[in-house]
Protein backbone atom coordinates (compact mmCIF):
# COMPACT_ATOMS: atom_id res chain seq x y z
CA UNK A 1 0.00 0.00 0.00
CA UNK A 2 2.62 2.68 1.00
CA UNK A 3 4.68 1.30 -2.03
CA UNK A 4 1.60 2.21 -4.23
CA UNK A 5 1.52 5.75 -2.65
CA UNK A 6 4.79 6.10 -2.98
CA UNK A 7 5.02 5.27 -6.73
CA UNK A 8 1.69 7.53 -7.71
CA UNK A 9 3.60 10.36 -6.27
CA UNK A 10 6.55 10.01 -8.08
CA UNK A 11 4.82 9.24 -11.41
CA UNK A 12 2.74 12.40 -10.97
CA UNK A 13 5.67 14.28 -9.28
CA UNK A 14 6.19 16.46 -11.93
CA UNK A 15 2.86 18.40 -12.33
CA UNK A 16 2.29 18.40 -8.87
CA UNK A 17 5.40 20.53 -8.33
CA UNK A 18 4.72 22.08 -10.89
CA UNK A 19 1.08 23.24 -9.79
CA UNK A 20 2.86 23.71 -6.15
CA UNK A 21 5.42 26.15 -7.61
CA UNK A 22 3.04 27.95 -9.45
CA UNK A 23 -0.84 27.40 -10.51
CA UNK A 24 -1.24 29.83 -13.43
CA UNK A 25 1.69 29.01 -15.11
CA UNK A 26 1.09 25.21 -14.78
CA UNK A 27 -2.15 25.20 -16.12
CA UNK A 28 -1.07 27.59 -18.88
CA UNK A 29 1.44 24.54 -19.68
CA UNK A 30 -1.20 22.06 -19.89
CA UNK A 31 -1.21 20.85 -16.44
CA UNK A 32 -4.79 19.90 -15.63
CA UNK A 33 -5.27 21.54 -12.37
CA UNK A 34 -8.62 20.22 -10.95
CA UNK A 35 -7.72 16.55 -11.72
CA UNK A 36 -4.42 16.80 -9.97
CA UNK A 37 -5.63 18.23 -7.33
CA UNK A 38 -8.07 15.68 -6.54
CA UNK A 39 -5.15 13.33 -7.23
CA UNK A 40 -3.36 14.60 -4.73
CA UNK A 41 -6.20 14.66 -2.23
CA UNK A 42 -6.93 11.28 -2.53
CA UNK A 43 -3.25 10.11 -2.42
CA UNK A 44 -3.52 12.24 1.22
CA UNK A 45 -6.75 10.18 2.54
CA UNK A 46 -5.28 7.03 1.46
CA UNK A 47 -2.67 7.73 3.55
CA UNK A 48 -4.16 8.97 6.31
CA UNK A 49 -6.43 5.62 6.19
CA UNK A 50 -3.30 3.74 6.12
CA UNK A 51 -1.19 5.66 8.97
CA UNK A 52 -4.42 5.19 11.13
CA UNK A 53 -3.74 2.11 12.06
CA UNK A 54 -0.09 2.25 12.70
CA UNK A 55 0.08 5.94 14.47
CA UNK A 56 -3.38 6.85 15.12
CA UNK A 57 -6.11 9.36 13.78
CA UNK A 58 -4.12 11.95 16.25
CA UNK A 59 -0.80 11.65 15.02
CA UNK A 60 -0.47 10.55 11.74
CA UNK A 61 -0.18 14.47 10.56
CA UNK A 62 3.01 14.44 12.61
CA UNK A 63 4.42 11.96 10.40
CA UNK A 64 3.22 13.61 7.47
CA UNK A 65 4.35 17.31 8.27
CA UNK A 66 7.07 16.26 10.58
CA UNK A 67 9.80 14.80 8.02
CA UNK A 68 9.80 17.23 4.96
CA UNK A 69 9.58 20.30 7.99
CA UNK A 70 13.57 17.66 9.19
CA UNK A 71 14.47 17.49 5.46
CA UNK A 72 13.77 21.65 4.56
CA UNK A 73 17.00 21.98 6.59
CA UNK A 74 19.43 19.48 4.45
CA UNK A 75 17.97 19.99 1.16
CA UNK A 76 18.56 22.54 -1.43
CA UNK A 77 16.18 21.39 -4.47
CA UNK A 78 12.36 19.54 -4.50
CA UNK A 79 13.80 16.30 -5.53
CA UNK A 80 16.41 16.47 -2.48
CA UNK A 81 13.83 17.24 0.13
CA UNK A 82 11.19 14.94 -0.80
CA UNK A 83 13.84 12.15 -0.44
CA UNK A 84 15.52 13.04 2.46
CA UNK A 85 11.79 13.63 4.10
CA UNK A 86 11.08 10.09 2.62
CA UNK A 87 14.59 8.73 4.45
CA UNK A 88 13.54 10.63 7.57
CA UNK A 89 10.22 9.23 7.93
CA UNK A 90 11.25 5.62 7.46
CA UNK A 91 14.00 5.90 9.80
CA UNK A 92 11.90 7.75 12.85
CA UNK A 93 9.67 3.91 12.54
CA UNK A 94 12.33 1.60 13.37
CA UNK A 95 13.72 4.46 16.24
CA UNK A 96 10.27 4.71 17.81
CA UNK A 97 9.05 0.99 17.51
CA UNK A 98 12.64 0.42 19.24
CA UNK A 99 12.29 3.01 21.82
CA UNK A 100 8.16 1.75 22.20
CA UNK A 101 10.05 -1.44 22.92
CA UNK A 102 12.24 -0.37 25.42
CA UNK A 103 10.33 1.67 27.53
CA UNK A 104 6.95 0.11 27.28
CA UNK A 105 5.71 3.22 25.43
CA UNK A 106 2.75 3.31 23.30
CA UNK A 107 4.49 2.92 19.61
CA UNK A 108 2.38 5.48 17.48
CA UNK A 109 3.36 8.02 19.83
CA UNK A 110 7.00 6.69 19.96
CA UNK A 111 7.50 7.15 16.37
CA UNK A 112 6.40 10.44 16.10
CA UNK A 113 8.81 11.68 19.29
CA UNK A 114 11.46 10.46 17.44
CA UNK A 115 10.64 11.81 14.77
CA UNK A 116 10.40 15.23 16.17
CA UNK A 117 13.94 14.05 18.23
CA UNK A 118 15.53 13.69 14.28
CA UNK A 119 13.58 16.86 13.46
CA UNK A 120 15.44 18.75 16.36
CA UNK A 121 18.38 17.81 14.91
CA UNK A 122 17.47 18.92 11.97
CA UNK A 123 16.91 22.38 13.17
CA UNK A 124 20.34 22.52 15.20
CA UNK A 125 21.96 21.76 11.87
CA UNK A 126 20.68 25.03 10.41
CA UNK A 127 22.80 27.68 12.29
CA UNK A 128 25.73 24.94 11.23
CA UNK A 129 24.98 24.78 7.96
CA UNK A 130 24.70 28.33 7.55
CA UNK A 131 28.48 28.86 9.22
CA UNK A 132 29.73 27.11 5.90
CA UNK A 133 28.07 28.59 2.78
CA UNK A 134 27.00 31.73 3.67
CA UNK A 135 29.76 34.32 4.01
CA UNK A 136 29.44 37.41 4.64
CA UNK A 137 31.31 40.39 3.33
CA UNK A 138 33.99 42.06 5.13
CA UNK B 1 13.96 -10.06 18.37
CA UNK B 2 10.43 -10.84 17.79
CA UNK B 3 9.10 -11.61 14.47
CA UNK B 4 6.34 -9.76 14.26
CA UNK B 5 8.68 -6.54 15.48
CA UNK B 6 10.53 -6.61 12.78
CA UNK B 7 7.33 -6.78 10.30
CA UNK B 8 6.23 -3.85 12.14
CA UNK B 9 9.25 -2.12 11.79
CA UNK B 10 8.89 -2.19 7.49
CA UNK B 11 5.35 -1.88 7.76
CA UNK B 12 5.97 1.73 9.80
CA UNK B 13 8.86 2.25 7.78
CA UNK B 14 7.51 2.32 4.63
CA UNK B 15 4.42 4.51 5.86
CA UNK B 16 7.13 6.80 6.49
CA UNK B 17 9.02 6.68 3.44
CA UNK B 18 5.34 7.30 1.76
CA UNK B 19 4.55 10.27 3.82
CA UNK B 20 7.66 12.22 3.91
CA UNK B 21 7.16 12.85 -0.40
CA UNK B 22 3.58 13.36 0.26
CA UNK B 23 4.18 15.40 2.94
CA UNK B 24 6.42 17.93 0.92
CA UNK B 25 3.51 19.25 -0.94
CA UNK B 26 1.42 19.84 1.87
CA UNK B 27 4.03 21.86 3.00
CA UNK B 28 4.62 23.85 -0.15
CA UNK B 29 0.93 24.38 -0.53
CA UNK B 30 0.19 25.07 2.93
CA UNK B 31 -2.19 22.96 3.64
CA UNK B 32 -1.44 21.23 7.19
CA UNK B 33 -4.62 22.01 8.71
CA UNK B 34 -6.30 20.11 5.68
CA UNK B 35 -4.52 16.93 6.63
CA UNK B 36 -5.44 17.29 9.90
CA UNK B 37 -8.88 17.41 9.32
CA UNK B 38 -8.74 14.12 7.05
CA UNK B 39 -6.91 12.34 9.58
CA UNK B 40 -9.70 13.69 12.39
CA UNK B 41 -12.56 12.13 9.82
CA UNK B 42 -10.80 9.12 9.77
CA UNK B 43 -12.46 8.14 12.85
CA UNK B 44 -15.82 8.48 11.20
CA UNK B 45 -14.83 6.15 8.53
CA UNK B 46 -13.72 3.75 11.29
CA UNK B 47 -17.34 4.08 12.70
CA UNK B 48 -18.99 3.99 9.43
CA UNK B 49 -16.71 0.76 8.03
CA UNK B 50 -17.68 -0.86 11.41
CA UNK B 51 -21.57 -0.11 11.57
CA UNK B 52 -21.45 -1.17 7.40
CA UNK B 53 -20.19 -4.31 7.76
CA UNK B 54 -16.95 -3.76 5.77
CA UNK B 55 -13.29 -3.17 7.13
CA UNK B 56 -12.60 -0.17 9.29
CA UNK B 57 -9.15 0.43 6.94
CA UNK B 58 -11.88 0.58 3.63
CA UNK B 59 -14.21 2.48 5.45
CA UNK B 60 -11.62 5.02 6.51
CA UNK B 61 -10.46 5.38 2.93
CA UNK B 62 -13.38 6.03 1.45
CA UNK B 63 -14.95 8.06 3.57
CA UNK B 64 -11.44 10.30 3.59
CA UNK B 65 -11.42 10.35 -0.26
CA UNK B 66 -15.12 12.06 0.57
CA UNK B 67 -14.05 14.28 2.91
CA UNK B 68 -11.26 15.51 0.45
CA UNK B 69 -13.78 16.08 -1.99
CA UNK B 70 -16.29 17.79 0.20
CA UNK B 71 -13.36 20.30 1.78
CA UNK B 72 -12.34 21.12 -1.86
CA UNK B 73 -15.75 21.92 -2.81
CA UNK B 74 -16.63 23.59 0.89
CA UNK B 75 -13.80 25.87 0.56
CA UNK B 76 -14.91 27.26 -2.60
CA UNK B 77 -19.13 27.21 -1.82
CA UNK B 78 -18.63 29.63 1.25
CA UNK B 79 -17.89 31.86 -1.21
CA UNK B 80 -15.02 33.80 0.68
CA UNK B 81 -17.44 34.68 3.64
CA UNK B 82 -15.98 32.11 5.58
CA UNK B 83 -12.05 31.54 5.28
CA UNK B 84 -11.23 28.30 4.30
CA UNK B 85 -9.53 27.25 7.03
CA UNK B 86 -12.30 27.51 9.54
CA UNK B 87 -14.85 25.42 6.96
CA UNK B 88 -11.86 23.10 6.45
CA UNK B 89 -11.39 23.06 10.50
CA UNK B 90 -15.27 22.64 11.57
CA UNK B 91 -15.86 19.54 8.98
CA UNK B 92 -12.46 17.68 10.66
CA UNK B 93 -13.70 18.33 14.42
CA UNK B 94 -17.49 17.35 13.22
CA UNK B 95 -15.63 14.21 11.94
CA UNK B 96 -13.94 13.21 15.02
CA UNK B 97 -17.02 14.37 17.28
CA UNK B 98 -19.28 12.24 14.72
CA UNK B 99 -16.81 8.94 14.79
CA UNK B 100 -16.69 9.04 19.15
CA UNK B 101 -20.68 8.97 18.69
CA UNK B 102 -21.38 6.64 16.22
CA UNK B 103 -18.53 3.92 18.07
CA UNK B 104 -20.17 4.72 21.51
CA UNK B 105 -23.73 3.99 20.43
CA UNK B 106 -22.66 0.08 18.65
CA UNK B 107 -22.82 -1.39 22.18
CA UNK B 108 -22.34 -4.58 20.76
CA UNK B 109 -18.76 -3.63 18.85
CA UNK B 110 -16.15 -3.12 21.49
CA UNK B 111 -13.97 -1.21 18.94
CA UNK B 112 -10.42 -0.12 20.12
CA UNK B 113 -10.64 4.00 19.96
CA UNK B 114 -7.29 4.44 22.05
CA UNK B 115 -5.89 2.16 19.16
CA UNK B 116 -7.34 4.61 16.57
CA UNK B 117 -6.45 7.55 17.92
CA UNK B 118 -2.67 6.86 19.03
CA UNK B 119 -1.81 3.60 16.62
CA UNK B 120 -1.17 0.07 17.43
CA UNK B 121 1.47 -1.14 15.30
CA UNK B 122 2.30 -4.45 17.15
CA UNK B 123 -1.14 -5.89 17.49
CA UNK B 124 -1.61 -5.13 13.47
CA UNK B 125 0.93 -6.58 12.02
CA UNK B 126 1.27 -9.86 14.31
CA UNK B 127 -0.96 -12.97 13.45
CA UNK B 128 -3.82 -13.58 14.51
CA UNK B 129 -3.32 -16.44 16.48
CA UNK B 130 -0.79 -15.32 18.53
CA UNK B 131 -2.58 -11.62 19.86
CA UNK B 132 -2.87 -11.59 23.35
CA UNK B 133 -7.01 -11.63 24.73
CA UNK B 134 -7.44 -8.70 25.99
Amino acid sequence: MSLVLLSVTAVLWKPLLALSINRDIAIAEGINGRVSDVVFLVLVASLVAFGLKIVGALLIVALILIPPAAARAFARTPEAMAIIAGVIGAASAPLGIEASWITNAPTGPAIVLAAAALFALALAYIPVSAKFTRRTPN
Amino acid sequence: MDDFLWRAMLGAGLLGAAAGPIGCFVLWRRMAYLGESIAHLGLTGVAAGILLGISPLLGVTLLAILAALIMARASEGARGLIPSGTVIGIVGHVGLALGFVLLSMMETVRADLLGYLFGDVLPYQRPKSTSSPR
